[in-house]
């Protein structure tokens, strides 16, 4: 019997053959597959190099290709397997769409609209909210963003190229804190499954090692 | 006039300019003196450079930004009301006289630091206990010179060095015009969706250098059947597809010329390629919602400008929808001045709340 883990996980290598197609063609390696009733109906990798345009993310071009066909409203059904946490504008997009879910491989620390640097899915807004998990592939999401930065851009000024010749391809992960994205163990075995449960008490773990430290030293103050 | 509106011409420090503009920038930017606690020491001048040393050896990181507060302040500086007695200043203080002394902020309170260890290197260096105070410092940098003049007699003394923040936009009367004269353009656009099923939203973008209109969108997302296909993500698009076929064309006749041995290039062929949309100006009827303030953020545009504000889903606004500030938010690696025209009334259809102009 699959688990729950390994049921998304199983959407999520779909996406990151997508981020490998997008990386193949000189683009920030993001690619997402969208899913209705458990089949997936559409694919997206980034293109804003080619399209010179700055919106053209994978979560756009899929969408694009679901209302070729279908009426916006099958969204409301609809889940995202996206190997990068959606950005602020793609947040918000899926969120005018009322996507059912989105399910997400690494953190977005510089754009991330969905609990990095906003929280765009689930704050005040005029539409209803949806949920977010991160988790799924994630150090492979990583490890595709980083050949990214490291391989030459021939675009490239050739200073800057020279730069890049020496980035060294970093192959160790910082451990992820589950506790800023997902707010109980109950939630957490909801959608990754009792068999996961650990990860997620590792970030407690981490977490409490944090404040008890902070705990203890105020304590050495007075 | 809407009393918000109202209410936010009266502030002076909201930068209206000619009673018809206002700049928007972020919410934290207009903040009062909220004050942090610190941890202080009194120590002869002449030690100050080994303590200071000491300091900065224990103390990584402090939980506060203390950058905009003098580090060393004169004894003498800090008699004031409301100041509050150092926890231990009765106890033994065996200074010389004759000497001068300087007060030294160790850290702010709540950074997690041993202070005992610290309390006891400093008492090695002097040879003796000095006094500990609890002193009050302004958590941010002020606004105006006033107000660091102001705080600094209320608080832990300020170095000021101005505030990129608080530097007011300068708009010459000839912007102004150009300014007001784009937005009846991009009003009458909207228009045309007036009795339609469409929004009365329309968006235009602008080359800042000639005042050229570079793009104008009508909303039509319904007609187009993609609720995302808003008039201001549909302008960011069709630059990118003018500067792809731009290329394209350029790309032809490169390749035409090799062909009939011709070499040279013409000058600035590849210095004048557009990149994204940037610093262009943008003027749209509406407030842009979060997805349209962003993209303008990923498409690296100088100005947005528009009329009415989106309460409900707006990107832009302190009071609007989830407060985003998504065109100053300091976490992200672009910025973007907003003006909204707060002057007369110019005519620009509302929209509902509900719906994501």
């Amino acid at each position: 019997m699959t688990t729950k883990y390994e049921y998304h996980s199983g959407f999520m290598e779909e996406a990151l053959e997508q981020a490998e197609l997008s990386l193949n063609n000189n683009e920030v390696p993001v690619g997402c597959v969208f899913v209705h009733n458990g089949k997936v109906i559409a694919r997206g990798m980034n293109d804003t190099n080619k399209s010179l345009c700055g919106t053209r993310h994978a979560e756009f071009l899929g969408i694009e290709h679901i209302l070729k066909t279908h009426t916006a409203d099958i969204f409301e059904e609809v889940d995202l397997y996206v190997t990068v946490e959606p950005c602020i504008m793609c947040a918000s997009a899926l969120r005018q769409l009322k996507i059912k879910c989105v399910y997400y491989g690494c953190a977005n620390d510089r754009f991330g609209g969905c609990g990095s640097v906003m929280s765009i899915h689930s704050d005040k807004g005029v539409d209803p909210t949806y949920k977010a998990y991160p988790g799924f592939y994630r150090e492979e999401a990583i490890m595709l963003l980083r050949r990214f930065y490291c391989q030459e851009n021939e675009n490239a000024p050739t200073e800057k190229k020279e730069n890049k010749k020496q980035r060294e391809l970093k192959t160790a992960f910082q451990p992820f804190d589950f506790t800023k994205y997902v707010h109980s163990e109950e939630e957490f075995v909801e959608v990754y499954g009792e068999e996961y449960l650990h990860l997620y008490q590792e970030s407690l773990k981490e977490k409490l090692k944090e404040t008890g430290k902070g705990e203890k030293k105020r304590k050495t103050k007075k | 006039m809407s009393e918000f509106v109202h209410k936010l011409k009266s502030n002076p420090r909201n930068n209206v300019i000619d009673d018809s503009f206002w700049q928007i920038k972020y919410q934290d930017d207009h903040r009062g003196l909220e004050l942090i606690p610190l941890l202080t020491t009194t120590i002869p001048a002449n030690k100050s450079g080994v303590v200071v040393k000491l300091i900065k050896d224990h103390v990584d990181e402090d939980a506060h930004d203390l950058g905009h507060l003098r580090r060393i302040a004169k004894e003498a500086d800090l008699i004031k009301e409301g100041q509050v007695e150092g926890e231990t200043a009765d106890s033994t203080e065996k200074k010389p006289a004759s000497e001068v002394f300087l007060r030294v902020i160790i850290a702010s309170k709540d950074t997690e630091v041993d202070f005992e260890t610290i309390k006891a290197g400093i008492t090695a260096i002097l040879s003796y206990e000095p006094p500990f105070h609890t002193d009050y410092a302004s958590k941010y940098l002020p606004f105006t010179k006033q107000e660091s003049v102001e705080w600094s007699r209320n608080a832990w003394p300020i170095m000021w060095r101005g505030n990129t923040a608080a530097i007011q936009t300068k708009l010459s009367d000839s912007e102004l015009s150009e300014m007001k004269q784009k937005l009846n353009e991009v009003i009458a656009l909207s228009k045309a969706n007036s009795g339609t099923k469409e929004l009365p939203v329309a968006t235009l973008i602008v080359d800042p250098k000639t005042g050229e209109v570079l793009s104008r969108k009508l909303d039509t997302r319904h007609k187009q059947g993609n609720p995302l296909n808003h008039c201001t993500m549909e302008a960011i698009a069709e630059i990118a597809s003018q500067e792809l076929a731009r290329r394209q064309e350029r790309g032809t006749s490169k390749q035409e010329r090799e062909r009939e041995g011709k070499q040279e290039t013409i000058d600035g062929e590849e210095d004048d390629r557009l990149y994204l949309c940037l610093e262009m100006h943008v003027y749209t009827t509406h407030e842009p919602c979060p997805m349209c303030a962003m993209a303008l953020n990923h498409s690296r545009v100088g100005r947005l400008v528009y009329v009415e504000s989106s309460p409900g889903s707006g990107g832009i606004e302190p009071n609007s929808g989830g407060s985003h500030g998504i065109h100053w938010n300091p976490q992200l690696n672009w910025k973007y001045e907003v003006w909204k025209w707060v002057g007369d009334d110019l005519g620009v259809e509302k929209v509902d709340e509900s719906v994501n102009a």
